[in-house]
Order: structure tokens, then sequence, then C-alpha cells
């Protein structure tokens, strides 16, 4: 079974090879054949790819520990939905994933690629190298079929961290990111390539670039919810290189996004977009870099420490895609000027130039961040480390000048700055003061929280008086009651408010992040069973504990000593839930102690205690702690998933009054 | 002209955002020996070493750990208060970060230990 898998890879590389080179031949004479004919290999390798896909599920399903991925990562006690997810897992069935993605994608733009005339087959065969370029991976450095000489009678089984629900969704979602980022990227180089460059190739890539960049920020998200409930991992975010790495295409995916707007809408930022697409594709293949190369240094996760030879190839393929694209985009520089000079910095122009300048900069920052420690040891041999508190000071200023801009650009006109949106401005700014004044008297004292009270404040009510003024508008002119003028202004404009609700879930996460990173308390109690303490306005009793073996035969990862405390947490004289926080002792891992924390959650904050030690007699040790207002992250996370979908619903009517 | 001063200026907040902060956040990472070789300090630094097992003192009642790590022959005895980590036991590659003070004792504000990444167990 594993060969036939290894085969099929191989063909990949030889079916997507001639994909490509027939697309680009055909392109470049303009044989309708050759094109054709590069369209079936793309979908002969879709074929084969998911055949790949399908005969590693099976050797995970069937447990063939023969192939070593299979023994690697699971074991007969996993239960079924982790041994499905043992696909990702590891490096190569990762990298299989992201291929399996990739064919899918390419297949539907093929179907579409009719309507995009000249440059259709020129992105056919960027997204066919790319494909060959995985698949060169795949068989070369990472191989997900190699087998060992005999065959185990069981399984290592998978790191006790990792079975989680985050492990369900979190590395497919992201890898989904990644791959959908391929497609910008192949437009914008197909266009540069084909010399075809009005702003049709943007309206075309649209919902693709919305695609990608809502896969990528959900994958983002999904991996901070699990980092914050799996405890080790430094609560939601600890600007790890792992996490910088996939936040860096993000905030430039972010930037590609507004830029494609502005060249659809005036004609402007035409480099910009070639560059941003471009580089957002480049930066998810430097995430897998800086996961598997070798080449970052990371506190945290003890990646190997030399260089490992996928890092050459990733290197290799960055630096061809780099020259090729900033070679074309010197070529063709005379077709790439603005149709458009911006007539005042002080318009919407203005404040979505700032924007994608101040996404940039962010990006650039957690970049050199990131690859600071590994710079300072090859230049100067010091061993260093940049602490979380880096990032924090260093792009907290420019993300709140961000926040506020987003609350701006809605109410300013295009072209230049009008009286009428300095007298809209203003009841949000009177807002914004009035509720960092109550803050104040609430007993907020700290600049950061007030500043982000007084910035969430001001864009959430400047969004909110926007719509208003819509609203009461199509009421006043159509004569529709509100209810219906909602429906129609949404169906009418479903980008403009799709991106205003995107734009409040992004607020709803800055108030989460504020408020948990602010307001964390936290205390240390040891306890002896019926003993309780209290934190907050909650009293925590620990009412016992019970220790169990689970899977002890055959000995895999998953065979492990359960310590479980229960604790009973009231709120006033009302007992409100059970946490059960515990430690589970795997003794088949080198370090065999794994702690899983318990939460109870609401609007208001987080309750999250962590068993630190129990001992024989019963005596615990606890840490128990508040964040409060943390829930709104994910809320913030719903937000951004609903308004992008609203803003990328396909329009009914052509050219509704979307302006 | 407008953008190539638009363009410095950005430039010039960006150099400044990140060198005023990078020294206030860098750690500098020490051996053992340095550490005991430079005598107490009000530093902050970042040590690595081995937990040597037979002087790891847990204390659940004042959540304090006591433990020496040990680098190239020489030890240093450290002391953390706060939750003992999963991964923390004889052997276990840890980086403590503090100062160290005049009583000879490392005083670690945190505790860290090298762990295999998110996906893969090397």
């Amino acid at each position: 079974m594993s060969s036939i898998g290894y085969w099929a890879l191989f063909l990949c590389l030889i079916v997507s090879s001639y994909g490509a080179v027939a697309s680009f031949m055909g392109a470049r004479v303009g044989s309708r054949t050759l094109v054709e004919s590069a369209k079936n290999a793309l979908l002969v390798m879709a074929v084969l790819v998911t055949l790949a896909s399908a005969i590693l599920l099976y050797l995970l399903v069937t447990h063939d520990f023969q192939v070593e991925y299979v023994y690697l990562y699971t074991s007969t006690h996993l239960p079924f939905v982790y041994t499905v997810s043992a696909f990702w897992a590891g490096e190569a069935g990762s990298w299989l994933l992201w291929l399996w993605f990739l064919a899918i994608l390419t297949i539907i733009v093929a179907r579409q690629s009719e309507r995009l005339g000249k440059i259709g087959p020129y992105i056919l065969g960027t997204l066919a190298l790319s494909e060959a370029f995985f698949s060169l991976v795949l068989i070369s450095t990472s191989n997900p079929f190699e087998t060992l000489p005999f065959k185990p009678p069981e399984g290592v089984g998978m790191l006790p961290l990792l079975e989680n629900p985050g492990m369900i969704f979190h590395p497919p979602v992201l890898f989904l990111g990644y791959a959908g980022y391929t497609v910008p990227f192949a437009f914008a180089l197909a266009a540069l390539m084909s010399g075809e460059l009005s702003a049709n190739w943007v309206k075309a890539v649209r919902p693709w670039n919305l695609f990608a960049w809502l896969s990528l920020g959900i994958g983002i998200l999904i991996g901070a919810w699990w980092s914050y409930v799996e405890l080790g991992w430094g609560g939601y975010w600890a600007w790890d290189p792992v996490e910088n790495a996939s936040l860096i295409p993000w905030l430039t995916g972010t930037a590609f996004l507004h830029t494609a707007m502005m060249e659809e809408r005036r004609g402007m930022h035409k480099v910009w977009n070639k560059v941003l697409a471009t580089l957002s594709f480049i930066l998810c293949l430097f995430a897998t870099l800086v996961t598997r190369g070798g080449i970052i240094v990371s506190d945290l996760h003890g990646f190997s420490r030399s260089i490992q030879p996928i890092a050459y190839l990733l290197i290799g393929f960055i630096t061809l895609i780099l020259a090729v694209s900033f070679f074309l985009i010197y070529y063709r520089r005379h077709q790439l000027r603005s149709e458009r000079e911006m007539e005042s910095p002080l318009s919407r122009e203005g404040g979505f130039l700032l924007a994608i300048v101040l996404l940039c900069a962010i990006a650039l920052i957690v970049l050199l961040g990131t690859a600071y420690p590994t710079l300072a040891q090859i230049l100067g041999g010091a061993q260093l480390s940049l602490g979380a508190s880096f990032y924090d000071r260093a792009t907290g200023p420019l993300a709140m000048a961000l926040i506020s801009l987003m609350g701006i650009c809605p109410v300013i006109a295009w072209r230049r700055l009008t009286a009428k949106s300095l007298r809209d401005l203003l009841p949000s700014v009177i807002a914004g003061l009035v509720l960092t004044a109550v803050a104040l008297v609430l007993g907020v004292r700290d600049v950061i929280p007030l500043l982000s009270t007084a910035i969430c404040a001001f864009v959430t009510t400047s969004l909110l008086a926007v719509f208003t003024r819509d609203l009461t508008g199509r009421h006043r002119s159509a004569g529709e009651n509100y209810p219906r003028a909602v429906l129609t202004l949404i169906s009418k404009a479903h980008r403009r408010y799709g991106g205003y609700l995107v734009h409040l879930g992004v607020v709803l996460i800055v108030v989460g992040v504020t408020g948990s990173s602010a307001y964390q308390s936290e205390q240390l109690v040891a306890l002896k069973p019926g003993e309780s303490t209290s934190i907050r306005g909650y009293r925590i009793d620990y009412e016992g504990y019970s220790v169990e073996t689970l899977n002890p035969e055959p000995e895999t990862y998953q065979s492990r000593i359960r310590f479980a405390t229960s604790l009973g947490v009231y709120g006033g004289d009302s007992k409100l839930s059970t946490l059960v926080p515990e430690k589970n002792y795997h003794w088949a891992l080198d370090n065999p102690w794994v702690t899983e924390v318990a939460i109870r959650s609401n609007f208001k904050e987080d309750l999250y205690v962590i068993l630190a030690s129990l001992d024989e007699n019963g005596l615990a040790a606890f840490q128990i702690i508040i964040n409060p207002l943390v829930t709104w992250i994910w809320i913030g996370g719903g937000l951004l998933l609903v308004g992008t979908v609203v803003a990328a619903w396909p329009q009914r009517r052509a050219r509704a009054g979307d302006r | 002209m407008k953008f190539l001063v638009g363009g410095a200026i950005i430039l010039v907040v960006i150099g400044w955002l990140i060198f005023s902060n990078v020294q206030g956040s860098t750690a500098y990472y020490l051996t053992v020996e340095e550490v005991m070789g430079q005598g107490p300090s009000d530093r902050m630094v970042r040590v690595s070493g081995l937990v040597v097992g037979e002087t790891i003192d847990w204390d659940p009642q004042q959540m304090t750990l006591r433990f020496e790590i040990a680098d190239e022959g020489e030890s240093l005895p450290v002391i953390f208060k706060g939750v003992r980590p999963d991964m923390f036991q004889d052997g276990a590659q840890a980086v403590v970060e503090g100062k160290y003070t005049t009583k000879g004792v490392f005083e670690a504000t945190s505790l860290l230990l090298k762990c295999p990444s998110k996906y893969l167990e090397e």
C-alpha cells in the first residue's frame, strides 16, 4: 500500500511539472490544445494527490505500524478522531495535506480559467509549478510513506498535548490558509507575466484572497485557543516564533486585501498589490521554514539545531519566486503606474495608505523580532533572546493607530477631507471620551487599558453611526420600514457592511486581549481536601481527588495515570460549577507529566485553574487565575468569520450600489 | 518628494520602535560559570543548565521550588516561586531568568523548559 502512495506522489511531480510547462508554453504560443492538456494534467494531479492522501489515511486508520509515520504518531489506544488527525501530526503529512488542498483549489481555478482570458494559462502554470515544488519536497525530504524494515506490534502514539480538539481543526484550517495564498500569488504573477495589468485580475482574485485570509486568520485564532486551554504554551499568545510565523503572512495578507480594494476602486497601488500578493505567499513558505527548517532559535520549542535539508529546498524556491517577481515588476514598471494621484493625505485614500503602511510595519517588526536572536548569533555570536514585552511595546502603538483608522476611514470622504466628515466624526470621538471617563470613574487607572477603551469605543460608535446614517437615509428616501431597510442595505452593499462586521470583530478581540492582559489576577494556594479558598468573589472548595490508570497495556503514549481533583465553584451561596483540574502521568513519555487545566468561562471572565502538584496525603497546590474578558476574543473571531462570509457573498445584481 | 519624506518618517518610527524596545526586552544568556564568576548583580540574565535531580526541593505549601542547575561541572542554586512545570525533572534542560543575589542564590522570575515543538518530537 505505502509504495503505491509513494509512486502516486512521484507521478504527481511528473504530471504537475508537465502541467506547468504545458500551461506556460500554451500561454506563450497561444495554443488552446496545450492549455487544455495542462488542465487535464491538473485534474489528474488532483486525483493522484487525493489517492495518496486516501492511502495515508487508510494506513493510519488500519494501524499499519510498518509505515514509520503511522508508527511514530499513532497507537491502538488513540481515539479515532485523533488517529485521523495524526495525518497532520508530523511534517510529511502536513506537506501532503498542504499539497492536497492546493490541488483541489487548483482544479477550481482551472474551471474558472476560461473567464480569466489571457492570464488564465499563466495562473495555471504558476499553480502547477507550486504543486511540483510540494511534490518534490514530499518525495525527497519528507516522504510520509517511509517504511520500517519490520512491523512493530504497537505504535509510539500521539503526544498527549496534541490530543485536544485544537489538533483536529487548527492545522488543517491553517494549511488551508497557506495553500489558499498560492492563488492570489499565482494571479499576481500571471498578471505580470502576461502584461494584462488592468484591474480585472484584482476583481477575479478577490474571493480567493478573502478565502485565504479568513482561513489563515481563523487558523491562527484556533491555535490561540488551543494554546490557551493547553498548559505550557504560555496562554493564547506568547510571541513564539511558530506563532509569529503564521501571523506575519496574515498581516501582509490583510494589507493586500486593502490595497486590492484601492486598485479595484481607484486604480491605485498597483505595485503594492503585486508585492503584497507575492510576499504573503512567500511568508507562508517562510512560516514552514521557521517551524521545520531548524533555522530560527526558539526558547520554547526545541527545534533541531542543525539546518534541515528541507530548508535548502525552501530557500531555493523562495529565492526563485522573489527574483522572478521583482524582475517582472521592474520590467513592467511603466504599466504599473497609478491611474490617480492622491489629492490629499487627509482623505480616505490617505487613511487606507496609512493602514497599509502600518500593517506592513507591524509585519516587519514581528519578522525582525523573530529573526533577531538568529541574526545576533550569526553576526555577533551573542546568545540572547527577545522577550514578549518587545513585541507588545514595539507593535502596540502601531496597532492602536491602525485600529483608530478603522473608525476614521469609513466616515471621511474619498479624495479630500470635508467639513461634513469632521462633523460626522465628532459624536464617536465624544463617545470614546465619555466611555474613557466612565472607565476612570470605575477605577481603571492604567494608561493602556484607558487608551484601548477610548479607541474601541470610538471605532464601535463610529461604525454604528455610519450604519445608522445609511439606514435613516434609506428609510427616508425609499420609505422602507427599518427591518426591511437593514436587509436591503446589507444585500446592496454587503461588501462594505461585511467589512465593518470584520472590523467590529477585531475590536472585540482587542477588548479581550486588553482585559485579559491588563487585569489578570492570580493566586497560588495549597489546600487539603475539604478546605476552601476565595478569589474575586468566587469561593472554591477542594472536594477531593481521584486516581485511575488508563490504557495500561500495551504501553503507548496514551498509557497514563490520571490524578483528578474536584473543585466546587461557588458564587455567593449558589454552586456555579464543578471544575476538574488534573495531572496525568504518561509513563512512556520522556516528560511524563501532562497537566490539564480546568476553565469556567462567561462573558465577564474566565476562572482558570491549574493543578500544580498533588501529594499522597491529598494536599494539592493550585494556581488559580482570573482572566477577564477572554471570551470576547473568541466571539470576535466568530464575527470575523461572519463578516467575511457576508463580504464574500457572490453579488447577485451586477454592480449594485456598492460604493 | 512628499512620498520620500513620508517614507523616511515611517522608517524612522519603525527603527525607533525597534531599537528603543530591543534593549529593554533582550535577555542575555550567560553560562553557569559566568554568573558565578560575575558575582551578585542587578542585571536580569538567562542561564540554562540541566536540573540536578537530588537537589530538587518542592514545597507545595509555599509553592516554592529550590533546585540546582549544572553546566560544565559548575552548579548554580536556584529559587523559584510558582508552579512546578510539568517537564521539571532530573536532567531536564531548564532556562531560568532572574538575578543572582548576594545570598549566593539565583532568584528566578521565570522558569522555562525546552520542550518539543507543537507537532514534532525530536
